[in-house]
């Protein structure tokens, strides 16, 4: 296995999977409806959305394991689309139970290069090396039902990277783990795919997973890709909707534009204005929109502040608190009935209010961010 | 598995009554195999253990010859009907219409046997007419013969009745194969055939093997869509049925229908035995050496 060291800033700039306009319809269902993608070589590219979005059916598209319906899938710019799995430079890690079952450890791992005809010297040369990368040395003679969930996939992962194949699938591999497993995981997979510096496709439903590991993040929901960007743009700057209610924790605000100036979009509430940074498409006043706030980005007092200093303010009543591990959860309701969710972590200073109290919650304008879809 | 909140007397009660059941299903087939061993037959006061019934089986030219001919058909059927029914259970898995489906499969277990013979009988006649008169219309003699009664038509009707039950037990040990395996394979670079060869096969060998061994048995047993379809020659439970039904049962009556049941028995004991101490011993193999499934 060439083992290069590459991370994020160090990417090879050549397409490694391109898919064009590409489908998947079963019947009137539409798994897939029309998504182009580009994952460059060399990156860690996570597609990440709700369950029964598609993002699977885009991923086995990729693999062969679905042919596409309409639309191309290409491989550093190769049409691939008519190609099986067999005859594509992928291989794929999948969510559980695709060992097999009746063969060794190393004999799960060598079962690619014996199919390859390769001598059976340099099999146990590359299955040796791929167990250590994976950190499963001396395990080469257990069976799988002899391993735990998270070493199962491990030896997954070794029996698809011993192919060398350019680019690895992975669906949901860490679904089946529990929590500190599956973090674990998360880092062990970010280590060895700049190890070896090939084009890592992970599915997952999670975040968290998605946002510690990727590179990049493509959004797939009801079979359509809804945005695509780095993980920090996704997470703090989503410019649709979707991805401000699946990404994060945002409170979501409806409202019609009522001005428009060169820094700000004002949008009213009904019973306030709010300011929000002008995004690069701007709405038209009487526009219908809707404002997603983070709610670690919203602070909460007692008190109306003193000095605003250019952040927004909002009067609302205070409901409750839930504990949440890492700080609390302050559950508000504004004027118009509609709930709001604010964060605090344990670091700050506890904020202490009774049900029914008023309260102010106060964000940077920078923080909120303009919807329009 | 009992339920811990339920009666032990129940559960036992359960038990008893589905051991009576069987009992009282296998005790025929032992007591023939019992008098089957009898010097001086059924009924007799005296019992003196002897093989001279089976001996005078392999003695008697006719039966020799049919169950050289129940040999034959039943190596037919087994390589006809359990790649058949394996087909039809890899379909199956991948149907979107399960339940027609396997009422499809199943139907000609819910036709009466003799019902099933008659309709294949006339079928057969008409159908070798049809081939008759294609011949004299081309004016050549290929297709004479094709469907008159003999070995192929006797065949079909045993692959018809024996299809269903190659399906469902390989389906009972498919139904445990986990397709990701077959994708994986794909992935690793295997084409179809040896994905299904390499990784499919060995995991539900036991399922073919057993269907194998269940469609023998059934080939060997099986007399009345054989008697009508089967032309000139004779198996041995068509022997056996001939000779009770004008003759009655003799010594060697017995030990032929103790052969059948001897061999039903072992077969299906063998493989009941294997599959438990299979299982039983991979059980305790994971249960010593497996780590929590869950933490490293």
């Amino acid at each position: 296995m060439k083992i290069r060291n590459v991370n994020a800033n160090q990417l090879n700039s050549d397409t490694a999977v391109e898919t064009v306009d590409v489908s998947k319809f079963y019947g009137e269902v539409r798994a897939v409806d029309g998504v182009s993608l580009t994952v460059e070589s060399g990156q860690y590219f996570v597609l990440l959305g709700p369950s029964g979005g598609g993002k699977t059916t885009l991923l086995r598209l990729i693999g062969g394991f679905v042919r596409p319906t309409q639309g191309q899938v290409l491989l550093h710019g190769a049409d691939v689309s008519d190609l099986p799995p067999n005859k594509r430079s992928t291989s794929m890690v999948f969510q559980s139970y695709a060992l097999f079952p009746h063969m060794s450890v190393e004999k799960n791992v060598s079962y690619g290069l014996k199919l390859q005809k390769m001598p059976l010297i340099e099999q146990a040369r590359k299955v040796t090396e791929m167990l250590a990368l994976v950190g499963l040395e001396g395990y080469g003679r257990r069976m799988p039902h002899e391993l735990s969930g998270g070493q199962q996939q491990r030896v997954q992962l070794a029996r698809s990277l011993v192919l060398e194949s350019d680019v690895l699938l992975l669906d949901e591999p860490l679904a089946a783990l529990d929590a500190n497993l599956r973090r674990d995981m998360c880092l062990e997979l970010k280590r060895i795919q700049e190890q070896v510096g090939i084009t890592f496709i992970h599915v997952t439903h999670n975040q968290d997973e998605a946002i510690a590991i990727a590179d990049r993040i493509a959004i797939i929901a009801d079979g359509k890709m809804i945005e695509e960007g780095l993980p920090r743009d996704i997470y703090e700057r989503p410019s649709r909707k979707f991805t401000a209610e699946f990404i994060g924790q945002n409170n979501l605000i409806s409202g019609e534009v009522a001005a428009v100036d060169s820094e700000h979009v004002v949008v009213d509430l009904g019973f306030t204005k709010l300011y929000v940074a002008r995004p690069e498409q701007c709405p038209a006043e009487g526009a219908q929109v809707t404002v997603s706030v983070p709610a670690e980005k919203i602070e909460i007092a007692n008190q109306a502040p003193q000095e605003t200093g250019g952040a927004q303010v909002l009067q609302a009543v205070y409901e409750k608190e839930s504990y949440v591990g890492f700080g609390s959860q302050h559950q508000i309701r504004l004027p118009d009935g509609q709930e709001f969710i604010a964060r605090s972590t344990t670091t700050g200073e506890r904020f202490q209010a009774a049900p029914g109290d008023t309260v102010y919650i106060t964000w940077p304008k920078l923080a909120a961010r303009l919807h329009t879809s | 598995m009992l339920d811990e909140y339920g009666s032990k007397w129940s559960y036992r009660a359960k038990w008893s009554y589905l051991l009576a059941v069987v009992f009282a299903l296998l005790a025929p087939a032992f007591h023939i195999i019992y008098v089957s061993f009898n010097e001086h037959g059924f009924a007799a006061r005296i019992y003196e253990f002897t093989f001279s019934w089976y001996r005078q089986i392999l003695a008697d030219t006719i039966l020799v010859a049919s169950l050289e001919w129940t040999f034959y058909l039943a190596v037919a059927v087994i390589f006809t009907s359990v790649p058949m029914g394996l087909i039809a259970a890899k379909f199956y898995k991948r149907s979107q219409r399960k339940i027609m489906f396997v009422t499809l499969m199943l139907a000609p277990l819910f036709v009466p046997a003799d019902i099933l013979a008659s309709a294949l009988l006339v079928y057969f006649k008409n159908l070798n007419g049809f081939f008759e008169s294609l011949s004299d219309l081309l004016g050549i003699g290929l297709f004479y013969g094709w469907f008159e009664l003999g070995f192929l038509t006797a065949l079909i009707g045993q692959i018809v009745y024996t299809i269903p039950y190659a399906f469902v037990v390989i389906l009972i040990t498919m139904s445990r194969y986990r397709d990701q395996q077959t994708e994986a394979a794909r992935g690793c670079g295997a084409t179809a055939w040896q994905a299904f060869w390499q990784v499919e096969f060995p995991q539900i060998r036991v399922g073919v093997f057993s269907s194998c061994a269940f469609v023998t048995i059934l080939s060997f047993n099986e007399a009345t869509r054989t008697a009508l379809l089967k032309g000139g020659f004779d198996t041995f439970s068509n022997v056996l049925v001939g000779e009770v039904m004008n003759i009655g049962m003799s010594g060697e009556s017995y030990a032929m229908a103790g052969t059948l049941s001897i061999l039903s028995i072992t077969v299906i004991g063998l493989i009941l035995t294997y599959t438990f101490i299979k299982s039983g011993r991979l059980e305790r193999e994971a249960r010593a050496k497996a780590q929590p499934l869950m933490s490293e």
